[in-house]
């Protein structure tokens, strides 16, 4: 009877006894391969389709309503009657459409947003490939969906989703360097791009509380990476341009969507392994932990979606520019002098450092707002006194 | 500090969040009622929807439905007098009336109706004319679920009028 | 020198931030506006015509239908004109406190549903407007009590209100008022401190002060412009002289000037509606003899503090029945007169921003 911890191992060793039964080695591995990639597509897709749902019920919650709770008992058929409602929805290609780009857009959107699952370790025995720069893997094959956002807005054949998809895409650049350098102060204080060892190191103590700037430095970047609001400018209705995805319904609009939720599970799980741990945890099986921890993170994207209006482009950039940038570099620089000095303290003199460069960032930042207007003289015939 | 106010503003949305779910404690396992609900409970917090067609909100006495006639309990006789107070208070000309000499002299009924018309779908709902009613005959009635599927429906007739209000008084 | 070009965008009469169908003619210069062009019309339905073959009682649905999120102001403005036409007086105790009760449970209304749908408009996902709507919710309920219809009551008429409320509206109406301070308070943590939201509305949308005199601009928006104009203070009506209340004003000119002027109003208006329904004597509600109104041949003109704004009610009678003349002074409209120059300069973004700000209503632009 295996133990719960160790479930997917035994399940891999179980099949590939069986299946050594009757295959030469290299069919075995075909095989694993092959049952591998299957199970993590399924997975994936099963749970994008309820991410929109656990989304929609948590911003009803927030709006004191229920959320769908009407399509199956507590709502829970709601994404299939939305995933059939898209794949039967007719698809209207504009007339000025580039037709390849247009039909392109979709797919480049969606096949590297599938890849970082190579690599994404959900337990100690469960990643698919353990490659030794998976760091540097996942924040290069996501980018590749950039030039799908242009793709899409350029072959819409529309001046405002051209202006759209330019948006995103300058987002997007911005918003990876500061992520960039933040994932780079935890690979200094590892020595490893690998994922599976910067878990396992850890063991001890989550870097969120050594890290914490670079933790909300990386969660701010995150949200603004996958175009969620607060920065979700691009798809926004109610802005002037209308988004880069406009012109795309059914299958198309299916695949925006889709691919825009696997890349908020992609960065969630970044999040999870880099800055709380990964699958490190008491009592409960490792995945389980994982799956707490991505959750957790996705629930406060959620959060910040219902609480907060939303960043104008020109803000937007200032902040990433002007803000988050400096204060990466700073990071970088402070973890650096902390791993230098070589004290064992654990987690504090990391924490120390962190909230004393947030303060000074803070003082920085209110003094230079904009004053307010002062009070412009009363003048007497307007105010009658009672 | 700068941030503060988003703070703040999350834990107003979080503190929304978990009142609901603790209302949803205290209701378990009732969540959908039959019965109309009344007025609201006047709170910031907590669960506001109303699961219609399980949950019906009851309406208030004054609430403009839909136009009834009504009956003298006693006789049985409907109250109109076809005076016309209404079609002439009415500013978009959505009632009609006629009404002919009651040829029973000895009746206490001098009028008799012998065509009313309420033309529900082009009614603005005022009120004014069962305010002008001076023999206490047009009434409102609380129905709200009057959606039909042919728009010669929307005309009522004196029968239909009649009808929904002994439903009306018989409640 | 590069040679640049304009470039006229559309922002049409199908937007979901317009607030109601109305068309916007921009003229860009890269994301800077430089010209705007407001069209509007959509929602004309001839009111002050068609009111000129109605009778003075039976206008009085019409005036509901104007400003429509504000019915009972809108009455009572009527209302005041065609008394002072027809020198109907004097109105009773108890109509004059119920018609104050009434008209700042409006502002209550119009200040929540203008709050709720700027938020919405900058883009935070339905929930301001959800609160708001929930609070809006109990007070439409106060006048679906009081007087059968939610948003078109037609309850102020010209003498005095339609009914007496039923008894339990003011114990109703305690609580729904006791419940106000706690709501804008909820509002305030959410809202107004709100880094992103500051930085979205300060400094955008500046009217200067004379800018604002010159267009004839009321209400929130001149108030927030520094000039401390209001009605109930200038020229009281009613009895809104015997209740203690300030005229908030705000000195910033900005959009987030006007959202900080009616979060404060809402505060007022809790005030005046505590005092009111303390105070509220027993008695008639309707003066005597208002029985056909035909008022002597004459005009009057009478103004109220609306949420929005001034709201006035211009009538001429030439002796019959129905007005001669019914013009409205539409407070959106004149309010909107500014939104050329609040624009201009501003980015794209800003526009929709401003145009909430202002807080127009079409059915009032357009009658």
């Amino acid at each position: 009877m295996p133990s719960l911890n160790n479930l997917f191992g035994f399940l891999q060793d179980w099949i590939s006894g069986k299946l050594s039964g009757f295959l030469p080695p290299w069919g075995v591995t075909l095989a694993m391969m092959a049952i591998t990639i299957v199970v993590l597509l399924l997975f994936l897709v099963v749970t994008v389709m309820y991410l929109t749902y656990l989304e929609r019920k948590v911003l009803a919650r927030i709006a004191d309503r229920l959320g769908p709770n009407r399509a199956g008992p507590l709502g829970i058929a709601q994404p299939v009657a939305d995933v059939l409602k898209l794949i039967v929805k007719e698809v209207i290609v504009p007339a000025r459409a580039d037709v390849a780009v247009y039909f392109l857009a979709p797919v480049v959107m969606v096949a590297p947003a599938l890849l970082p699952y190579a690599v994404l370790p959900f337990g100690p025995r469960m990643v698919p490939a353990d490659i030794s720069v998976a760091v540097l893997f996942v924040p290069a094959v996501t980018s590749i969906t950039t030039l799908a956002l242009l793709m899409a807005g350029w072959g819409s054949g529309n001046k405002y989703s051209l202006l759209g998809g330019l948006r995103a895409v300058a987002q997007k650049v911005s918003y990876s360097i500061p992520l960039l350098l933040s994932f780079l102060a935890v690979v200094l204080v590892t020595g490893s791009l690998s994922l599976v060892r910067i878990v396992e190191a850890q063991a001890s103590y989550p870097f969120l509380l050594a890290q914490p700037l670079g933790f909300i430095i990386a969660l701010i970047c995150c949200v603004a990476e996958v175009n969620r609001s607060p920065f979700d400018i691009p798809e926004a209705e109610s802005e002037l341009v209308a988004g880069y995805h406009t012109e795309y319904s059914g299958v198309g609009f299916a695949m925006f969507f889709l691919a825009e939720y696997i890349g908020m599970f992609t960065v969630s799980a970044m999040l999870a392994i880099l800055y709380l741990g990964g699958w490190q945890g008491p009592l409960l099986p490792p995945y389980i932990w994982f799956l707490i921890k991505v959750y957790l993170i996705l629930c406060v994207m959620f959060w910040l979606r219902g609480t907060f209006p939303r960043v104008r482009v020109d803000q937007l950039m200032n902040l990433s520019w002007k803000v988050l940038l400096p204060l990466a570099m700073v990071n970088v620089v402070v973890v650096a002098l902390v791993d230098k000095l070589g004290l064992r303290l654990g987690f504090l003199p990391g924490l120390v450092a962190s909230l004393v460069v947030m303060a000074a960032a803070g003082a920085i930042l209110r003094s230079r707002r904009p004053a307010r207007p002062a009070a412009p003289p009363r003048r007497g015939w307007q105010v009658r006194e009672a | 500090m700068v941030g503060t106010g988003l703070l703040k503003g999350l834990w107003v949305t979080l503190r929304h969040v978990v009142e609901t779910y603790r209302q949803d404690w205290q209701k378990f396992p009732r969540r959908y009622r039959r019965e109309p609900v009344a007025l609201q409970e006047q709170s910031l917090t907590g669960l506001f929807t109303v699961q219609y067609p399980e949950e019906r909100l009851r309406m208030f006495p004054r609430f403009h439905g839909h136009l009834i006639q009504k009956r003298d309990p006693e006789t049985g006789l409907y109250n109109c007098t076809a005076c016309k107070a209404c079609e002439r208070a009415c500013p978009h000309g959505v009632i009609s009336v006629e009404g002919e000499r009651n040829p029973d002299r000895e009746s206490k009924k001098k009028m008799l109706v012998t065509r009313f018309t309420w033309n529900a779908g082009r009614c603005v709902y005022c009120g004014l004319c069962v305010e002008a009613c001076p023999s206490d005959a047009l009434h409102w009635g609380q129905g709200y679920e009057l959606a039909v599927r042919n728009r010669d429906e929307l005309i009522f007739d004196f029968e239909r009028l009649l009808e929904l209000g002994d439903q009306a008084q018989g409640r | 020198m590069l040679r640049t070009e304009t470039l006229s965008i559309n922002v049409g009469p199908q937007h979901p931030s317009t607030h109601g169908v109305f068309r916007m003619l921009l003229t860009l210069d890269g994301e800077r506006v430089v010209d705007l062009k407001p069209y509007f019309g959509y929602l004309h339905r001839g009111i002050e015509k068609t009111a000129e073959q109605r009778t003075y009682l039976q206008n009085v649905p019409f005036t509901d239908r104007l400003d429509y999120i504000c019915g009972m102001s809108n009455n009572l403005a009527y209302a005041l004109a065609v008394e002072k036409l027809a020198g109907i007086g004097p109105i009773p105790e108890r109509a004059e406190y119920l018609r104050v009760i009434m008209a700042e449970l409006t502002r209550v209304v119009n200040h929540c549903v203008a709050v709720g749908f700027l938020l919405n408009d900058l883009g935070a996902f339905f929930t301001p407007v959800l609160y708001c709507l929930r609070q809006r919710e109990y007070i439409l309920d106060l006048f679906e009590m009081a007087s059968g219809s939610r948003m078109t009551p037609s309850y102020i008429r010209p003498g005095g209100v339609a009914e007496d409320v039923p008894p339990e509206f003011i114990p109703a109406a305690k609580k729904v008022v006791a419940g106000l301070p706690a709501f804008v308070d909820e509002l305030d943590q959410l809202l107004t401190g709100n880094e992103i939201l500051m930085a979205r509305l300060q400094n955008v949308g500046v009217l200067p002060p004379e800018r604002a005199i010159a267009y004839g601009v009321t209400g929130p928006v001149l108030r927030a412009s520094g000039v401390a104009y209001d009605i109930r203070r200038a020229e009281p009506y009613s009895i809104y002289d015997r209740f203690d209340f300030d005229v908030v004003t705000e000195p910033g000119q900005d959009a987030y000037a006007r959202f900080l002027v009616r979060l404060g109003e809402m505060r007022q208006s809790a005030r005046i509606l505590e005092q009111a329904l303390a105070q509220i004597p027993e008695g008639p509600v309707m003066a005597e003899g208002v029985r056909r109104i035909r008022p002597p041949a004459g005009e009057a003109y009478a103004r109220i503090e609306a949420p929005k704004g001034e709201l006035g009610f211009y009538l001429i009678s030439d002796g019959s029945p129905n007005p001669y003349r019914f013009r409205v002074r539409p407070t959106s409209l004149i309010n909107l007169q500014a939104l050329r120059d609040m624009c201009v300069g501003h980015l794209v973004a800003d526009v929709v921003v401003i145009l909430g700000s202002i807080d127009l209503t079409m059915g009032e632009v357009d009658r």
